[in-house]
């Protein structure tokens, strides 16, 4: 079957858990700042599809990947690392190495708490462009869009201090679309955040 | 960069055209309003006009040069609510907010201030 490689399209790999949600609305906010389309696996709800068929359709589809390590850390509860976020970033390195003609030009960004704590666990992506957030949401949109801009060669883009600002504003009033459509803010689902974002962003600018 | 949205929408005296920060100008017809806020938006050189309906709906959305907000790839199951629920915030904001004070009347409060001490 035919794969179309979309040009704005970003996905994300990174923890849903709720420790890591600032940083990863920070992202999807960005990047639907920046004119691109965020998508991650929580878009898909197809019970008929398995998890690893819904990742590899859309790292099929998207040029751009950010990919977040920040949770390899050892699990309190069970002693042992999550190894989804490298499997997902290298599902993302070998579709780009070895997918179809056009999906050589997959780019990726790597994101960890730190500059070069990946030298510890997973050095052979040295050579990759690695960035570290040091769980701050806002440093995180500031490393996206740089890259962003650098990867997909588009110059007019917002700069760091916009979106950030933007960010903070939007951080306060999505409290307040949730209290009007009567839902949890913590239960707010991707498609869900998703349609939020780009609503107010396009009605407010 | 100052916003580039109007909003336009009911009031108590007719129909008033709002840009977040600004004081807004009412009109006694939705169509005179709708007609100051192309005028203006023309005249800035880019903008978007928003119509809001009372139910919360907008009536009215027009976009001149302004870069593209991508829609999501998949469609929220309750995105027609979130887009009423947005529209709803952005509004009462626009509509609760005041106008700055000018250079001129930020340094007589600072007059004023020092003269109470």
């Amino acid at each position: 079957m035919p794969n179309r490689l979309r040009t704005r399209d970003v996905f994300i790999n990174c923890p849903f858990d709720a420790d890591y949600r600032p940083i990863f609305e920070a992202i999807v906010f960005a990047v639907h700042h920046l004119g691109f389309f965020a998508r991650c696996s929580l878009e898909e709800d197809d019970a008929g599809e398995s998890r690893l068929s819904k990742i590899e359709r859309i790292i099929e589809e998207c040029q751009f990947g950010i990919n977040d390590l920040s949770a390899v850390a050892l699990d309190a509860a069970t002693g042992l690392p999550r190894f989804n976020m490298p499997l997902e970033l290298g599902l993302f390195l070998g579709c780009g190495r070895f997918g179809r003609p056009n999906h050589s030009k997959k780019r990726t960004l790597i994101l960890d708490m730190d500059q070069y704590r990946y030298r510890n666990f997973i050095s052979d992506i040295a050579g990759q462009d690695i960035r570290a957030h040091g769980a701050d949401s806002e440093r995180a949109i500031r490393e996206v869009r740089d890259w962003l801009r650098l990867a997909s060669k588009r110059s007019a883009l917002p700069g760091g201090t916009k979106i950030i600002r933007r960010y903070r504003m939007f951080q306060s009033e999505l409290p307040e679309v949730c209290a009007t459509l009567e839902l949890d803010l913590d239960r707010l689902t991707f498609l869900d955040l998703s349609k939020a974002i780009t609503d107010w962003l396009r009605k407010d600018r | 960069m100052g916003t580039k949205t109007f909003h336009v929408y009911q009031s108590d005296g007719g129909w008033t055209v709002k840009k977040t920060g600004k004081s807004g100008r009412t009109f006694s017809t939705q169509r005179e309003a709708v007609a100051a806020a192309r005028k203006s938006v023309k005249k800035a050189g880019s903008g978007q006009i928003l119509v809001h309906g009372r139910n919360g709906n907008l009536r009215l959305y027009e976009s001149y040069r302004m870069p593209p907000i991508q829609e999501p790839r998949k469609k929220s199951p309750i995105a027609a609510q979130i887009s009423r629920a947005v529209n709803k915030v952005i509004l009462e904001r626009v509509k609760s907010d005041s106008r700055p004070p000018s250079a001129q009347s930020a340094k007589n409060q600072g007059r004023l201030h020092q003269l109470s001490i």
